[in-house]
């Protein structure tokens, strides 16, 4: 389960940024900025890649002492970043991917609402309520 | 201690080496000795052995070996590893020590000296008693030696000295100090290594043969200490491979040991020394993966191991310094060629590394008070002013049971180390770490990360109370989380900028950093922005503003007297800042509300002003600078003590500015240069927002994006409120200042096309509708420039209208004065244009003039101008052909010299309007006519679009004396139109032949049924001989005739026979005469067919003499067909026409011009 | 069969709507074009947000006007672009020989001058859709014979 969740916009600011409330939230704003740079490298870097490495999927974008990163990157150059404890090792990729998956379609959703206007922060209850089922629940 | 508690001892550090002592060298008298040493020691580069030498003295000392152990049943090791070992046998114990003895082979005084190296030898020995140190000699001789086994002195005195010495021949050298002293040194350190070598060895079998003495209960200690050992005498011995494998063992044993508080520390230091080893020799390996692997192994597996709570610190350190070395081991091997990726580089150990010296710095302002002192005597230090094994404390070293011995001393000791923690200056250590790690993330292309770990940078020089440097980073990369509108991060770096203004009392800062926190991109709370709004008030009265939360009490007390001190000062009140690259509080747009305006309207901007704070904001002043200053006086506006000047937080306001613009700035631009709004007073502070051009800031580019984008969802909702949609409000930031609207009217009327070369005629009228007078009015009328180059060559203007135009008159007539026009006055005048060539122009017809009028009670003098163009085509008037016919009309592809022949011209008309022809006339050049015509035939002939005149002219061309056989023949002049425009067609050249014989005949027009036609042939000999010539007539049924039938005859050269024959015609209408066969036996070259081309084949044969005929003759030219009926004596010929008819007097010629295509004959009554 | 009569009969309400509505004001035949751009442009935004969700990332940009040849244009119109063609310097044409929303209009010349009305929303579609792909573009049409159509992108480079 994750401890934040972010949508980065095409240009790159937050569109969508929620994290677990007992920590520092402004270090996860830090967490999910900086690892913009691994995540533009990885797109920049697309054009040489092969098919098989051009999924949506970044996979591990890097990892630090307390938490790994994960990134993803819509078509449309959207980025969402999920960040998890370092201590939950018995998260696989797979299950990544499909969180990944689910923020991804509930994306679309708000794209196809004529009530949002592309470049705006998310503020679509449905998107808030798929990311709260993935966060990691205060207990 | 305290700061280099944590660093790695050097020895660890180094590149383990052997150690070579030289003994019996004088380096600092003896000149020979000293060039010894020095070719020892210089240019150590990689391809020499890896070997440290030592200059000792030949008495000197060796660290005494302790007596071997016999068992090891009774020990109970103190500690894993003393911290003197590795030293010494790097630096203290050799593996080889080398006598330097200068002994010649045939020295006078062999005995003697040979007896004193003996004794030389021995006292080493003696000090290296129980070592397994080698010893070897080495004899520095000043003769160069004779080849091995020439020498048999020599050879028996080494084995002599070997002897003397207990030496084995393979430790007695020889060095003569002759030219290659390099050379030997290198031979002489390389058996020297090999010494070396082979006491390593000896040294790793002794430690190993220990094993089999130890116990795993008691002596778990020693297998850590004994492997390091074997390890580390592996590294000396230079072999890598196996090092490494007996550091991994001694790094899981280590694990191995039984952990608890007391030992925790020896464990760490020791499991840090050993993961040191190894991530060291696997980058060395250029096995970066398993260094790393290593690392994170060491890290997972000691991360948890934090030893006592009270110094918790002490292990975040530790911690600290881990990341620390692996960073600069990744950093080494970088520099020795390996690469390093964007994930895994350097940097992230040296950030990790800062990380963990910000949570000792925390753990440390938590666990050591301050005011507590040091106890006495200080359980730190020991009697020998260090430790002796790694990893221990001072004040119960060896002590290896869980318990500490004295809860006292233990006590003390942490207190101890407490205070010492205190003194460690944290901000100092992080920067530098952060620093390291700003410089890798820059390399690895982490601009991100470097800004976040400058903020971090710029955070702890806060901490640090460094605000100078702390503000100087904050502002360096807030401009990056400003641009990538990642507000609240930008927000919480504003947020301690603000601090560190507010703790220098910067006012210029403070304003700034308050004004973008208060602004729409700041993520504060209301509560917030409403307590930095009332500072910021209060410091634009010239008060001390409160002090900024979370800053502590004394620095907040300090700053507060700053404040008092800026108070005081008077002046230097005024700050202008610039806020075009922030997201400032107070928004401003403006624009100008047209993008041009006529120089007789008043120009009109308007500037939108409001405020995103959450109370209501004063300015006293707003004002507008402009490209052309004269016209700043106008756009201000200033508070005089009323509301107006107030903006209510989220309402936009709006002011509104006009002025005249000056008659000479027509067709410039006017630009806003800058906005400035004041807030503040004269008598408090001033602070002047000053906007670049037309306002907007960092945030309103994508703000506007963003609007138009989402306008279609809220379009309908405000433009029913009339409200302004701030962010859809564009920004037109200059205008065009453009001449008055003429009010006159220009007409042109003319009747397109036009024909080439005629005088074109465009009239032009201009009339006024002005109310006052026009003055000056001029009109440019011509080819409007900027068309295609030659086409101001081919292009005539002219006033003038009695004569045509010619090269001398202009494509453009420019400023031709017309005078002043009155209200409602109208004006004509005519243009001439002459058009050389065809096609498409564009005629300009420009009329300029000045008035005088007011704007806003202002009277100003313009100039206006109405343009007027219009686009003409030129074609031709008409086509002209021509071609060279026969006198029986027949094509004549080329003419015969003093030939008659005929010149036919079609003149055909492409004009869209009738042509009067004026006249036409050929001049010739070679030729001459054959008829004595001087008057046209085409004179005064009017044609229709598609009719066409034609012409025939009967040429002769005489003998050309030069050799080309083309002739000119001349130009074919029409005139035309009134005034009259002549053009001149130039006729096709005509190749010339000549030919030996020219025969014609001479007949009536036509021929009468059963009546006589005689028929003369005139025969001519062109050459200059005589030629026979046999001519033949052939039957015909279509005539009888007389004369002879078959005639052989001479002519003389020039000279000229006549055959006169009677044809008489038996069938009526066309009929072939009978044919001549003429053959020239002489000139072969020519045959009757040659000559047949002169004479007539046919002839029209009449049924009767008395009746009157008509003949219609088809006239096929073109497409136009044109009747023609003819008499029959051909004395008068009418010519009718759908459009003309007129009499035609028909000569022989014309009528030979009719082409006979068909006709019929009918009988009139 | 019956969504796509449906998209069919909606465009062409939409169009009649637009057209109908701007009847009394006096805007002209260009702001209509507009209106019926953007609206394609919005569309388009949100489609392609879609259509990509299951495929890898495009390489370049002519794998991105390849996808649109082959794959949108198939969801939206059933088939695909008959030919693509470019000059490797940012200018696109892609030609539909039965383009779908005109197919419906007689062929020839008879209702030609009517055609920009019922292409301007597939401009706008793409442009749409490659906007929110990154892809900054100028989209126009161009009929010579119905039911064929081109379209031309111009990637306007930054």
């Amino acid at each position: 389960m994750a401890v934040c969740i972010a949508v980065i916009a095409k240009e790159n600011y937050p569109l969508y940024i929620r994290s677990v409330p007992t920590q520092n939230e402004l270090k996860f704003h830090y967490t999910v900025h900086t690892s913009l740079d691994v995540v533009e490298e990885k797109i920049s870097a697309v054009g040489k890649a092969m098919a098989d490495q051009r999924e949506l999927y970044l996979g591990l974008l890097y990892p630090t002492e307390d938490y790994k990163v994960y990134g993803y990157v819509t078509n449309s150059k959207v980025k969402f970043v999920i960040v998890v404890d370092s201590s939950n090792t018995s998260l696989r990729d797979n299950e990544i991917r499909s969180m990944f998956r689910k923020l991804h379609n509930s994306f679309t959703d708000v794209m196809c609402n004529p009530f949002y206007n592309p470049g705006d922060p998310i503020q679509s209850k449905a998107f808030d309520g798929i990311v709260s089922g993935m966060m990691v629940q205060p207990s | 201690m305290a700061g280099s508690q944590w660093e790695l001892p050097p020895e660890l550090c180094c590149r383990p080496m052997a150690f070579v002592a030289l003994t019996g060298l004088d380096v600092v008298y003896n000149a020979v000795h000293r060039a010894i040493w020095d070719a020892f020691c210089a240019n150590r580069r990689a391809d020499r052995v890896p070997i440290s030498f030592k200059v000792l003295p030949g008495d000197h000392e060796y660290p005494k070996c302790r007596t071997k152990r016999t068992s090891y049943e009774w020990y109970i090791p103190k500690g894993i590893l003393k911290t003197g070992w590795m030293n010494k046998h790097l630096n203290l114990v050799p593996a080889l020590v080398v006598l330097f003895y200068e002994l010649d082979w045939d020295d006078p005084q062999w005995k003697e000296k040979q007896s004193e190296c003996a004794t030389k030898v021995e006292i080493v020995r003696t000090s290296l008693q129980g070592r397994n140190t080698k010893v070897a000699v080495v004899l520095i001789q000043k003769k160069t030696p004779l080849p091995p086994g020439e020498d048999l002195v020599a050879s028996e005195r080494a084995a002599a000295l070997c002897n003397a010495c207990d030496l084995s021949g393979k430790s007695l050298f020889v060095l003569p100090h002759t030219d290659h002293l390099v050379g030997y040194i290198i031979r002489l350190e390389n058996a020297f290594y090999e010494h070396a070598q082979t006491y390593y060895y000896t040294e790793i079998r002794r430690v190993k043969s220990h094993k089999e003495f130890l116990n795993k209960t008691t002596h778990q200690l020693l297998f850590v200490r004994h492997q390091f050992k074997i390890a580390f005498f592996s590294e000396l011995k230079q072999d890598t491979q196996n090092a490494l494998k007996y550091y991994r063992t001694a790094y899981s044993l280590v694990h191995e040991l039984r952990a608890h508080e007391t030992n925790m520390l020896e464990i760490k230091t020791m499991a840090g020394f050993i993961n040191y080893k190894i991530c060291r020799l696997c980058f060395q390996h250029n096995t970066p993966l398993d260094a790393i692997a290593q690392f994170r192994k060491h890290i997972d597996l000691c991360k948890k191991k934090i030893g006592s709570a009270e110094l918790a610190f002490e292990h975040t350190a530790w911690m600290s310094k881990q990341f620390q070395s692996f960073g600069e081991l990744f950093d080494e091997a970088i520099k020795l060629g390996l690469t390093a990726i964007q994930t895994q580089n350097p940097g992230f150990y040296y950030q990790q590394a800062a990380c963990y010296s910000q949570d000792r710095k925390l753990q440390a302002q938590q666990l050591c008070q301050s005011g507590v002192s040091l106890p006495t005597p200080d359980p730190l230090e020991t009697p020998t002013g260090g430790l002796d094994f790694y990893g221990q404390r001072p004040w119960r070293q060896g002590h290896q049971s869980i318990d500490p011995p004295d809860p006292e001393k233990e006590k003390a000791g942490i207190l101890a180390l407490q205070i010492k923690e205190r003194d460690v200056p944290h901000s100092e250590l992080i920067i530098a770490l952060l620093s390291n790690a700003v410089a890798q993330f820059k390399k690895y292309k982490c601009p991100r990360m470097k800004s976040h770990l400058m903020v971090q940078m710029g955070e702890e020089y806060y901490h640090a109370k460094d605000y100078t440097k702390a503000l100087k980073l904050l502002d360096y990369v807030m401009c990056d989380y400003r641009t990538e509108r990642w507000w609240g991060l930008l927000t919480a770096i504003l947020t301690t900028a603000l601090r560190c203004a507010y703790l220098m009392a910067n006012v210029k800062d403070y304003i700034t950093y308050s004004m973008e926190l208060l602004g729409r991109a700041s993520t504060l709370r209301e509560e917030q922005k409403s307590r930095i709004e009332k500072n910021l008030i209060k410091v634009l009265m010239n008060e001390v503003p409160d002090a900024e939360p979370e800053c502590d009490p004394s620095s907040s007390t300090a700053a507060a007297s700053l404040w008092n001190d800026r108070m005081a000062l008077a002046g230097s009140n005024d700050f202008t800042i610039e806020v075009q690259d922030y997201v400032p509080f107070i928004q401003c747009k403006a624009r100008f509300q047209s993008p041009s305006f006529h120089v007789d309207q008043p120009i009109q901007l308007q500037v939108f002003v409001r405020a995103d704070c959450p109370h209501p904001v004063r300015f006293n002043k707003l004002a507008v600078s402009l490209s052309n200053q004269e016209y700043n006086q106008w756009c201000v506006v200033e508070s005089s003590g009323q509301e107006n000047m107030c903006l209510s937080p989220g309402a936009t306001r709006c002011y509104n500015f006009s002025f005249v613009a000056k008659t000479e700035d027509v067709g410039k631009k006017i630009e806003m240069t800058g906005i400035e709004v004041m807030l503040g007073s004269e008598t408090g502070r001033c602070v002047f927002l000053s906007w670049r051009g037309a306002g907007g800031d960092a945030a309103s580019t994508h703000e506007a994006l963003q609007a138009i984008r989402s306008l279609r969802h809220r379009g309908r909702g405000t433009e029913g409120r009339q409200e302004l949609d701030w962010d859809s409000l564009t920004i037109q930031h200059s205008t065009m200042i453009i001449s008055r609207v003429p009010k006159i009217s220009v007409q042109l009327s003319h009747q397109p096309p036009a024909l080439n070369n005629e005088m074109y005629c465009i009239n032009f009228t201009v009339q006024s509708q002005e109310e006052a007078v026009a003055r000056d009015v001029k009109l440019t009328a011509g080819l409007k420039p900027g068309q295609e180059a030659n086409l101001s060559h081919t292009t005539y203007v002219t006033l003038n209208s009695s004569k045509v135009c010619d090269d001398s008159d202009p494509a453009l007539l420019p400023d031709i004065p017309l005078g002043d026009l009155n209200p409602g006055e109208k004006m004509e005048r005519c243009v001439y244009v002459k058009c050389v060539s065809t096609g498409q122009r564009v005629f300009l017809f420009h009329v300029a003039y000045t008035i005088d009028t007011t704007v806003e009670g202002q009277q100003i003098n313009c100039k206006c101008h109405k343009d007027e163009t219009v686009n003409i085509e030129t074609v031709v008037p008409f086509e002209v052909s021509v071609k060279f016919v026969s006198t029986k009309f027949e094509p004549l592809d080329r003419v015969a010299v003093d030939i008659p022949f005929l010149l036919m011209t079609d003149l055909l008309s492409s004009s869209p309007w009738p042509i009067l022809l004026a006249t036409s006339s050929l001049q010739l050049v070679t030729m001459t006519s054959k008829t004595a015509q001087l008057h046209s035939q085409l004179e005064q002939v009017v044609l229709q679009t598609g009719e066409c005149a034609s012409e025939c002219f009967c040429l002769q061309c005489p003998p050309v004396a030069n050799s080309s056989n083309t002739v000119a023949t001349g130009q074919y002049l029409i005139s035309w139109r009134s005034p009259l425009v002549q053009t001149a067609v130039t006729l096709p050249h005509v190749i010339l032949e000549t030919v030996p014989l020219y025969i014609h005949a001479e007949l009536p027009s036509f021929g009468r049924v059963r009546e006589s036609l005689p028929v003369r042939y005139h025969i001519e000999n062109r050459t200059a001989l005589v030629q026979e010539v046999e001519m033949a007539v052939e039957p015909s049924d279509a005539f009888m005739f007389s004369g002879l039938k078959q005639v052989r005859l001479r002519i003389l050269p020039g000279s000229e026979q006549q055959m006169l024959y009677n044809y008489y015609p038996l069938m009526a209408g066309y009929q072939t005469l009978p044919q001549l066969n003429i053959s020239l036996p002489r000139c072969p070259t020519t045959n009757t067919h040659t000559l047949r081309r002169f004479l007539p084949q046919r002839i029209f044969v009449k049924v009767t003499h008395k009746h009157f005929e008509v003949c219609i003759y088809t006239l096929t030219s073109g497409s136009t067909v044109t009747w023609y009926r003819i008499s029959d004596d051909f004395s008068t010929a009418v010519l009718t026409d759908l459009k003309l008819v007129r009499q035609h007097p028909p000569t022989l010629t014309s009528i030979h011009n009719v082409w006979h295509k068909k006709f019929f004959l009918s009988r009139m009554t | 069969m019956a969504d796509e009569a449906l998209f069919q009969f909606l465009h062409n309400e939409v169009i009649q709507y637009i057209y109908k509505s701007a009847e009394g004001g006096e805007t002209e035949n260009g702001r209509n074009i507009t209106k019926l751009e953007n609206m394609g442009f919005r569309v388009g935004q949100g489609l392609i947000e879609r259509f990509t969700k299951d495929t890898a990332r495009f390489k370049d940009e002519l794998d991105i006007m390849k996808f649109i040849c082959k794959d949108f244009w198939t969801c939206v119109f059933k088939k695909q672009i008959d030919n693509l063609r470019t000059n490797h310097q940012g200018i696109y044409v892609l030609q539909d020989n039965k383009f779908r929303l005109l197919s419906q209009l007689s062929a020839g010349k008879q209702y030609l001058e009517h055609a920009p009305k019922y292409l301007a929303f597939t401009c706008g579609l793409v442009r749409g859709s490659l906007s929110n792909l990154g892809v900054k573009s100028i989209v126009t049409a161009e009929v010579s014979v119905m039911p064929a159509c081109k379209f031309q992108v111009m990637i306007q480079k930054l």
